[in-house]
């Protein structure tokens, strides 16, 4: 029996979508130390009204909606339904006033597309964009999908380990590293940290070998870390990757786009000096079994068609795009049109499956993940021989992820619910684009790749593109990050507030 | 000579009707009509990443870029590259379009044979609205008003009532 909406609920709910915003607050402010430090005063302005409208939101919110009663599983997952949205539309503001966008619907969708960790872009001079917006640009991906704003708020803001517990769920990275919730969220921000020094400095060693002065390498590598380790895959220039025409930069995207993809108990683990731990683990073990199938059919499927001429072009090109894909980062070394017209609609689709497929869950990668894919091909492998086997016969499986996991139907209902509820979207978002005049294969490219929290784009998404798409992409980008569940969940809450009211 | 060289290709870019500059815009999206063959390009330098006697040098034409491989002579006569605070120089040249590079590991670039810098950039100059820095100082100052305010309030409330009736 659903119990009605109360004040309450909306109050909590308010509330804590409070500290979300003073957090933004903190996130537009920042780039005004780098606008100081490249003389982009006329940037400042931009920063400081987005970071004042946050901070003014926060403390109204905080003020009218004051409560020190502790959140719900319900509570937690709208809080962060609505943050995904409130903390976005914040970010857009000094994007919109910048006018490096074309409308504010625009800047909404790069601040979408920022927070969640997907890439795609509708920037309209990227190559002459301010180094202070450029970096806020790649510091909300760090931030939002990195390591998660709404955790952040709460963990740093919140009084109470409950509340950020659920938070944890609400944001779909339930984490249990440690029992102590504040130490978990300090843990999974200093593992962050960590790897966005160790990513600087190999993106900055590459750029100075290959010929960048030390100043612009830094920039680079410190914007192209942070948009790695989050899986975000946003980059300071127009051509992405290719830009530099260099292997060991790409290298270096390739470490931080694992090392993103992996799963943050997984960190935990191995920093804590369980090192087996990364042989043993299912999730690893599919995701890198994953990596190495869809790179070998790409590049056996690139090699057919005699489009790249050495084994190196096809590393570079073929297998880097499927690590890209598969983690879920969206650097490009292939220019978008190149992408959807030379290469063979075969690799187009195994791109577009690894996309839908993602990373590992709790990590900063999108799609269904890749614990989940095993659990439903365990499950199925348990079916047969459930089928096989005689009817007295009991099949019990588990697996092992940090720790040894039974396979119980509660795991695989909640695996398959996540997977079809993506499919669905995936369905929905493809169709609405192929009624846009696309292709098939471009629109599954597309769907996938904003679906997926992705950012690898076939062309399709640029500021002339059709306004509904544009919404519905940042439908997509949402529901994806919130792993679609507290779509649901948000839509069921608003339904039961219309049609019970509010006590 | 070297000088009356240079004259000769700027000459034969500028009034030849075939050394027409192809957009990077069109080499980009017409791979296989242009595909190893003998190009013009032109556009705005916006990086420069010298490599042995080689360069890279990026140039940016009607919001699309492309990498062209040169020698690095010619790369370091260029005064200016293109960003936020600087209109970089203009290049133009000639080269072979490579749609995926054997030499550069399957890249999208075109080798230049002949290059030359056909105007100099310039630092740009960039002023802050006065009326957004004024809407600025307005809106920090109210949050700052609006902040200070509730806290005042807040905090007399809650020594006189007690959560939950403040």
């Amino acid at each position: 029996m659903l119990t009605p909406l109360t004040r309450n609920d909306l109050r909590i709910i308010g509330f804590n979508v409070s500290k979300i915003s003073h957090v933004v607050g903190f996130v537009l402010f920042l780039p005004v130390i780098v606008a100081v430090c490249y003389s982009e005063f006329d940037n400042i302005p931009y920063f400081l009204i987005g970071s004042a409208v946050s901070f003014v939101l926060g403390n109204i919110l905080y003020h009218f909606l004051y409560t020190e009663e502790e959140m719900e599983l319900k509570h937690a997952v709208v809080m962060a339904a609505i943050a995904w949205i409130f903390a976005p539309m914040l970010a857009s503001i000094p994007i919109w006033l910048s006018n490096t966008t074309a409308s504010f619907l625009d800047a909404s969708f790069e601040g979408i597309s920022g927070f969640t960790g997907t890439g795609l872009t509708l920037t309209l001079d990227l190559d002459h964009l301010s180094r202070s917006i450029n970096f806020l640009r790649h510091f909300l991906q760090f931030m939002g999908d990195g390591v998660g704003i709404i955790v952040i708020s709460l963990s740093i803001l919140g009084r109470t380990e409950m509340s950020s517990v659920l938070a944890f769920k609400g944001e779909a990275k339930d984490v249990g590293i440690r029992p102590s919730i504040v130490r978990t969220s300090r843990i999974i921000i200093g593992i962050g940290v960590v790897f966005l020094i160790i990513g600087t400095v190999l993106f900055t060693a590459a750029g100075v070998q290959e010929g960048l002065d030390l100043g612009t390498a830094f920039f680079d590598g410190l914007n192209h870390s942070m948009t790695g380790y989050a899986t975000g895959g946003f980059s300071v220039h127009s051509q992405n990757l290719l830009y530099y025409h260099s292997i060991w930069i790409e290298l270096a995207a390739i470490i931080t786009m694992i090392i993103g993809a992996f799963n943050f108990n997984l960190h935990y683990a191995v920093l804590g000096g369980r090192r087996r731990e990364i042989l043993k683990n299912m999730e690893v073990r599919i995701l890198l079994f994953a990596m190495l199938v869809s790179g070998f059919l790409v590049s056996a499927n690139l090699m057919s068609v005699n489009l790249y001429p050495s084994a190196e072009a096809l590393f570079r090109k073929g297998v880097f795009q499927v690590i890209s894909a598969q983690t879920t980062t969206g650097f490009q070394t292939v220019l978008p049109v190149h992408l959807m017209q030379l290469w063979p609609v075969f690799s187009i689709v195994i791109l577009s499956l690894a996309m839908l497929l993602g990373g590992s869950a709790n990590s900063t990668s999108g799609g269904i993940k890749m614990l989940r894919v095993g659990v439903l091909l365990k499950s199925l492998v348990n079916e047969v021989k459930r089928a096989l086997l005689p009817r007295s016969a009991v099949v019990s499986g588990s697996f092992h992820h940090v720790d040894d996991v039974p396979l119980t139907d509660r795991v695989i209902r909640g695996a398959a619910v996540v997977a079809i509820s993506y499919l669905i979207l995936f369905s929905f978002g493809t169709m609405i684009t192929v009624l846009h005049g696309y292709t098939l294969e471009d629109s599954m490219f597309e769907t996938s790749s904003a679906l997926g929290n992705v950012g690898l784009s076939s062309g399709i998404t640029s500021p002339s593109m059709p306004a509904l798409l544009k919404v519905t992409y940042m439908f997509l980008m949402w529901a994806g990050k919130l792993e679609v569940i507290a779509v649901f969940v948000l839509i069921g809450f608003v339904i039961l507030g219309l049609r019970r009211g509010i006590k | 000579m070297k000088k009356i060289a240079i004259g000769v290709v700027l000459l034969l870019l500028l009034f030849v009707p075939s050394a027409r500059a192809e957009s990077v815009k069109e080499l980009i999206e017409e791979p296989a009509r242009f595909d190893g063959k003998q190009v013009s390009f032109e556009g705005e330098v916006i990086g420069v990443m010298v490599r042995g006697d080689q360069a890279w040098v990026n140039i940016f034409d009607r919001g699309a870029s492309i990498g062209v491989w040169t020698r690095a002579e010619d790369a370091k006569g260029i005064s200016f590259v293109g960003d936020y605070t600087h209109r970089g120089d203009i290049v133009k040249g000639v080269g072979i379009y490579h749609v995926a590079c054997l030499e550069h590991g399957g890249d999208t670039d075109i080798h230049a044979s002949s290059f030359l810098v056909s105007e100099k950039g310039r630092p740009i100059e960039r002023r802050p609205s006065i009326p957004l820095v004024l809407l600025s100082a307005l809106v920090v100052l109210i949050a700052v008003f609006v902040s200070f305010y509730l806290w005042r309030i807040r905090k007399e409330r809650k020594k006189k009532f007690p959560w939950p009736f403040y």
